[in-house]
């Protein structure tokens, strides 16, 4: 190992005596700065997560469509489920309603899934909050919980259910042909946690959408899963290639692109700010530094007389401050995952402190705190809390090799 | 080519106190031959020490020349001045200036390191310190040593990188008589089992009487006082 870096080990890790306190600072500061970003990013991407996976669930990683009806939509099943990637793939109908309820009237959108898919009714039973999912009927709805305040319904309740089809009927027979509303239990109250999903959606059979819409036996389309951890983009456009026209498959990343890209400036602003933590932590390095080419000028004249050049003497403590940088990463990063491993005692303890609930799930959807780790953002972390201690270790190290050796061995 | 391994031509140096100008070196000629051994004596403040860091190269004279094995250091960065001082001179100080992070073996090894004298370091920082009594306190932090043996330590470091000049700006000043005496002792034998030529700076005509040579510096002006031939 060279001379410069063994002494800017020695000078931050000295042998046989106390830690100093300049270097306990000063890699305190950055492993503060880098834990709070990776417990933060992670919370973050957690719920980013979370949400996505939810978007993801309620509209399926894609959607097949033809522009219109899908007339025959079990063989286009067969036909997309023989694809490679593809593991479910199930019609649906979608469009909005009028429903009445003691006079009051509001427009949802409504959903149709297919009935004889377990999977889609699982997915359903797992986000109702209240009812029973085997109640689920062609004769009955399930509401999401936004809806479903809004007009004071409960499970038990019954609703009349209008189409725009009642007036194209009635047009069409000349006044002779009148579709009357439908009556429709309640069977259930769902909260997805995605705030669209659960403002103003409900959710009625396939079959009663193709009544609603006198669609026969066709669709709207087919809702598709793809297999786990595979890329829904890279698959719909394959997908969408092999099917041909008039077949387009669309991923839940299009049509909520904005959604997405709003959750992404978040993250950017959150990373952004957070990093002015790190900043700050590397004027503390600058100043232990310079403090340390102050107390150690002396050493430093001596180094020169010993036939050091000027560039080692700044390298010895551009070092001290890469070094800083590493160890302050480490350990942040071992704080952070420590924080985010024991997350939910933390959680708790915090509101029974402070006694409040901790019902996370009212609020978010969610019973936990969710955390994502993405590797990509750890890397970012740490190359730039590197980065940012070495610049800052860079100041002290200019000046520390500018001294004249003659005046850095005068200096008292 | 000349026969000194130091030589000063006509030096000057002054330094500015205010709007005053200090001539400290007026035109100061030295001579010393490899392995001979020098003394400089002179009142505080005379300008010994200014003296000793422009034979090191530490410092750059104002007029006059400096040169090392009969080659002028003028107009060499003070990289590549660093760099020939690493391999040709050796230096002793007053306050010894140890690293205080560094044990004793480290501290010797420090020197050998810095000049790029690597090859058997360990070895040779353990033959050196044993060779001025410091056997048994070779992994001392300099805070455990006492002021003659910090002094030791430094003048292993010196020594290390087998120069051919060791430069001594005042090694005794801040010992008692006895270990003083020791120290010198030690020193001298150093010097002379090596071949290096020793300066030693002092203000103790007895250690300056040792010496090959004795140079009076006064008013600026280096004289030689005495010369064994």
């Amino acid at each position: 190992m060279p001379w410069y870096l063994h002494i800017a080990l020695r000078h931050l890790f000295p042998q046989g005596k106390r830690f100093p306190f300049f270097t306990l600072m000063s890699v305190t500061g950055v492993s503060l700065g880098v834990a709070l970003l990776i417990i933060v990013i992670s919370v973050f991407n957690g719920f980013g997560h979370e949400i996505r996976t939810k978007i993801a669930d309620t509209y399926g990683d894609a959607r097949v469509t033809n522009g219109g009806i899908l007339y025959d939509p079990d063989s286009l099943v067969a036909s997309i489920e023989a694809q490679e990637g593809v593991t479910r793939a199930t019609p649906y109908a979608n469009g909005v309603v009028m429903l009445l309820f003691r006079n009051q009237p509001l427009y949802p959108i409504i959903e149709g899934v297919d009935m004889r898919s377990d999977e889609e009714l699982d997915k359903l039973a797992s986000y109702m909050t209240l009812g029973d999912i085997d109640d689920f009927d062609d004769d009955s709805l399930l509401l999401s919980s936004g809806f479903a305040s809004q007009m004071g319904l409960l499970p038990g309740d019954e609703v009349d259910l209008y189409t725009p089809l009642m007036g194209l009927k009635l047009k069409q027979s000349g006044g002779d042909e009148v579709l009357l509303p439908r009556l429709l239990r309640i069977a259930g109250i769902y909260q997805t946690g995605w705030q669209r999903a659960d403002e103003n959606t409900i959710i009625g059979s396939l079959r009663l959408m193709q009544d609603l819409y006198d669609l026969g036996d066709g669709a709207h389309g087919l809702r598709v899963q793809f297999g786990e951890g595979l890329d829904a983009e890279e698959e719909a456009f394959t997908l969408t290639q092999s099917l041909g026209r008039p077949y387009y498959a669309r991923t839940w990343m299009d049509s909520q692109s904005e959604f997405l890209s709003v959750l992404e400036f978040e993250k950017r602003m959150m990373f952004f700010l957070l990093f002015f933590i790190i900043i700050v932590s590397a004027f503390s390095i600058t100043s232990s530094l310079l403090i340390s080419v102050i107390r150690k000028t002396r050493e430093i004249g001596l180094y020169r007389s010993m036939g050091a050049t000027s560039r080692q003497v700044s390298a010895c403590f551009c070092f001290q401050g890469l070094l800083i940088g590493v160890t302050g990463t480490m350990l942040g990063f071992a704080l952070g995952f420590l924080v985010l491993a024991f997350r939910t005692q933390i959680t708790q303890g915090i509101s029974s402190i402070m006694g409040v609930s901790s019902s996370m799930k009212e609020i978010y959807a969610f019973s936990y705190l969710p955390v994502h780790i993405v590797p990509f953002d750890l890397v970012v972390i740490s190359t730039l809390s590197i980065l940012v201690a070495v610049l800052a270790g860079l100041i002290p190290a200019i000046r520390a090799g500018k001294l004249k050796p003659v005046e850095a061995l005068r200096s008292e | 080519m000349s026969d000194f391994i130091l030589e000063a031509r006509s030096v000057q140096r002054s330094f500015e106190s205010g709007e005053k100008q200090i001539e400290v070196l007026r035109g100061v000629d030295f001579q010393l031959k490899s392995g001979q051994s020098a003394s400089i004596q002179g009142e505080s403040g005379s300008g010994k020490s200014t003296l000793l860091n422009l034979l090191a190269g530490l410092d750059l004279p104002d007029g006059g020349d400096v040169l090392w094995k009969g080659e002028s250091i003028d107009g060499k960065s003070g990289d590549v001045l660093s760099v020939l001082r690493g391999s040709l001179i050796g230096m002793v100080f007053q306050s010894y200036y140890l690293v205080p992070e560094l044990r004793a073996l480290d501290n010797v090894m420090l020197g050998g390191r810095i000049s790029g004298k690597v090859e058997k370091i360990e070895e040779r920082s353990i033959e050196l310190l044993e060779r001025v009594g410091l056997g048994d306190r070779m992994k001392s932090l300099p805070a455990t040593l006492s002021g003659g043996e910090r002094q030791r330590v430094a003048i292993a470091r010196a020594m290390i990188s087998n120069p051919r000049i060791l430069l001594a700006d005042e090694p005794t000043g801040n010992l008692d008589e006895t270990t003083g005496d020791s120290i010198m002792e030690m020193l001298q034998a150093l010097c002379r089992e090596d071949s290096v030529a020793l300066v030693l700076v002092t203000h103790n005509t007895a250690y300056a009487s040792r010496m090959d040579d004795s140079w009076h510096l006064k008013q600026g002006v280096l004289e030689l006082s005495e010369r064994v031939e």
